[in-house]
């Protein structure tokens, strides 16, 4: 089998089915939040509450309300800091959590019509970046009422959604297509994801690792790009070609894993109205 | 499309489910060939050619690749090998609920349904009136389909499935939960269809149905076609094939259950029983009035707590006449290990002239065990003269003034 060509077709596929998918984010969302009084508001009470949660917990108790330094030395209030990390975790955390169900979920659109297959990640994956972006735009507004600037460098988190947008839809192609597969994964999934937000410098900084192999072994870890990113786009420190070897590393890591989830897509597929 | 002149060709279509003994075998087959799978052949070279504007029955049992069929033929099932050319735009409705997510409201998934096939947001909107006409639900059109019943389900998805100008419809076994008036016009909008040349392919368990609307039909089993052709043959094909399959597991199930007997012997014995009169003279005729009893001897081998007779008597069509009180402690029998006496009396028993039959059971009301000491038996009751008509005679008097 030849994974560029799989992954040719997938990605063919999903363009040819932009505006379906669209449509289909919508309908999940409106899915998730049907009957509930409050609807949308929901996808946004979740992680304001996790940030206040976790900015009382490490800000007020273990930092005791110490601001935190930036590299450039520079000394901001941690909440703000806290904020972009926050926001890009959550949204991965959706993906991870509910993506690898997100197939079998919508199972009636694998055995029960003539649906593309390869769409479903994807237009989960936009059902998740919709709180996403709301989750940016209240964002912008907290800094703008802690009078904390938005500098010129918020310019480039375009760039660094997009990655990452295509970042979680590869991840949740890989997850949901292994999700329909054994529900082991899925388990495999929801005990991990404690350890990697964790293990992930979501809460701390990566700066603050003496040990240079452990640092660098962490910064491989792909969701550590998007973390600085964000905050480098909020905070105003670097741009992306500032640090143009982890660029590269990414979007290399980013096609080859789309390569092999592709492949691995096309091969297990066929089989998945057989599963469900 | 015009040049051809059959709407579903199939050849040598083989659909092969593989069982894995774990879920991840499954994914391990995506890297190696060398995973152990079980496999159950759903369909087996099928090969047929379904000409433009049929209606066509499929029948079979359940499990026999019916679904599977269909499946492939829609394209939501891969085939293992073999090949399929439809010729023109398929709808299907597989099973009742169509692929409506039950969350969504049913102008919602009518959409989804319909851009699923390739129309315009605006070709749908245009369909709605007449999709709301037909499936008659009213308000319910913007509830969750969770809410509807099961009729509510299937009067929309075929509404849906028939205003989306379908060229070949596939119906999978949704109309046995309408009413008949829905049926009917179900029945009627697919008759226009036929008119129209279009082709319809038509699962169902009732045959009637078959009959009267199908103008061929396949028998399907085991996933291989026995028949295609007439629906009159191929329905009386089938009937046949279900009466002798019906027999042979009723001959199974007799077999089995002698099996299940030799094993009760093992616990509680009863020797041959007899039925005798007052005198203790084995009869099977008795003079009307007279006492019935029954003889046995039984054997336990097995402690049991507590033992009953149950005594049952039945007319000549074999419903029950009478069944002694199974939990009455007048009833209950010796139960040590051993060999043990039945003697049971029906006293006077006030049948009419005529057959009758009786069984005698012991069983252990704890356990729920049973065994049989005479299992339906026949017996006769005669009277010289006449008592009436019946089964029982009642004293009765009358007087006049």
């Amino acid at each position: 089998m030849n994974p560029f060509k799989a992954l040719y077709e997938l990605t063919a596929l999903n363009i040819r089915h932009t505006k379906q998918s669209f449509s289909m984010a919508g309908s999940e969302l409106k899915k998730k939040y049907s009957s509930t009084l409050f609807g949308w508001a929901w996808s946004i009470v979740r992680p304001l509450v996790f940030i206040f949660v976790y900015w009382f917990a490490m800000s007020v108790g273990i930092r005791g309300n110490k601001p935190i330094e930036l590299e450039s030395g520079e000394k901001i209030p941690y909440i703000i800091w806290m904020i972009p990390g926050v926001i890009a975790w959550f949204v991965l955390q959706e993906t991870l959590s509910a993506g690898v169900i997100c197939v079998r979920h919508n199972s009636h659109l694998v055995n029960k019509m003539l649906f593309p297959v390869g769409t479903i990640p994807v237009f989960s994956t936009i059902s998740y970046f919709f709180s996403h972006i709301l989750m940016i735009v209240i964002s912008i507004i907290i800094f703008a009422v802690a009078k904390y600037p938005l500098t010129v460098y918020m310019l480039q988190l375009p760039f660094y959604f997009l990655l990452f947008f295509v970042f979680c839809c590869v991840i949740c192609t890989f997850i949901s297509t292994l999700g329909v597969m054994s529900r082991d994964f899925e388990q495999f999934i929801k005990a991990i994801l404690n350890v990697f937000f964790w293990m992930s410098p979501v809460l701390w900084q990566l700066s603050k690792v003496d040990n240079k192999y452990l640092s660098f072994l962490l910064k491989l870890n792909p969701f550590n790009y998007f973390l600085t990113g964000y905050r480098d786009a909020f905070l105003g420190q670097a741009w992306f070609w500032e640090h143009q070897k982890y660029t590269a590393y990414i979007v290399v890591f980013i096609f080859l894993f789309a390569l092999f989830t592709s492949a691995l897509h096309k091969k297990l597929a066929p089989e998945f109205a057989d599963v469900l | 499309m015009e040049n051809n002149n059959y709407s579903v060709k199939i050849e040598h279509l083989t659909k092969i489910y593989k069982k894995y003994k774990r879920p991840w075998y499954r994914v391990l087959n995506a890297f190696s060939s060398k995973v152990p799978y079980k496999e159950f052949y759903a369909v087996k070279d099928l090969s047929v050619t379904i000409p433009r504007g049929e209606a066509v029955g499929i029948i079979g049992k359940n499990g026999n690749g019916k679904s599977t069929l269909l499946k492939m033929i829609t394209g939501v099932t891969k085939m293992t090998s073999g090949t399929i050319e439809a010729d023109g735009r398929i709808v299907a409705m597989l099973e009742l609920t169509s692929g409506f997510d039950k969350e969504l409201t049913g102008r919602e998934n009518a959409y989804i349904k319909g851009r699923t096939i390739g129309l315009s947001k605006e070709e749908i909107t245009s369909r709605m009136d007449a999709i709301l006409q037909f499936a008659d639900i009213g308000d319910f059109i913007d509830q969750p389909t969770r809410t509807y019943s099961s009729g509510m389900k299937s009067r929309l998805g075929f509404a849906i499935s028939v205003n989306l100008d379908p060229d070949i419809l596939i119906v999978d076994e949704v109309l046995a939960v309408g009413d008949i008036s829905f049926k009917l016009k179900c029945l009627a909008k697919m008759e226009e269809f036929r008119k129209q040349g279009k082709t319809i392919l038509f699962v169902s368990h009732d045959l009637s149905t078959i009959k009267a609307f199908c103008s061929s039909c396949m028998w399907i089993k085991n996933g291989e076609l026995m028949f295609y052709g007439e629906t009159g043959k191929a329905v009386q094909m089938y009937q046949d094939y279900l009466k002798t399959d019906r027999r042979e597991e009723n001959e199974r199930r007799r077999k089995e259950n002698a099996e299940l007997l030799l094993t009760k012997d093992d616990m509680l014995h009863p020797n041959k029983a007899h039925l005798v009169n007052g005198s203790g003279e084995e009869k099977t005729v008795f003079t009307a009035g007279e006492d019935i009893e029954i003889l046995a001897n039984y054997e336990v081998n097995v402690p049991a707590d507590c033992l009953n007779c149950a005594i049952t008597v039945y007319d000549s069509e074999q419903k029950e006449i009478f069944s002694s009180d199974r939990q009455g402690k007048q009833f209950s029998l010796k139960n040590d290990i051993g060999k043990h006496k039945l003697h049971v009396i029906l006293h006077q028993p006030q049948l009419l002239a005529g057959h009758y039959f009786i069984t005698c059971e012991i069983w252990n009301p704890q356990s729920g065990f049973v065994r049989g000491v005479i299992n339906k038996k026949q017996f006769e009751i005669k009277s010289d003269s006449f008592m009436g008509t019946g089964i029982m005679y009642i004293d009765c008097s009358c007087t006049s003034a």
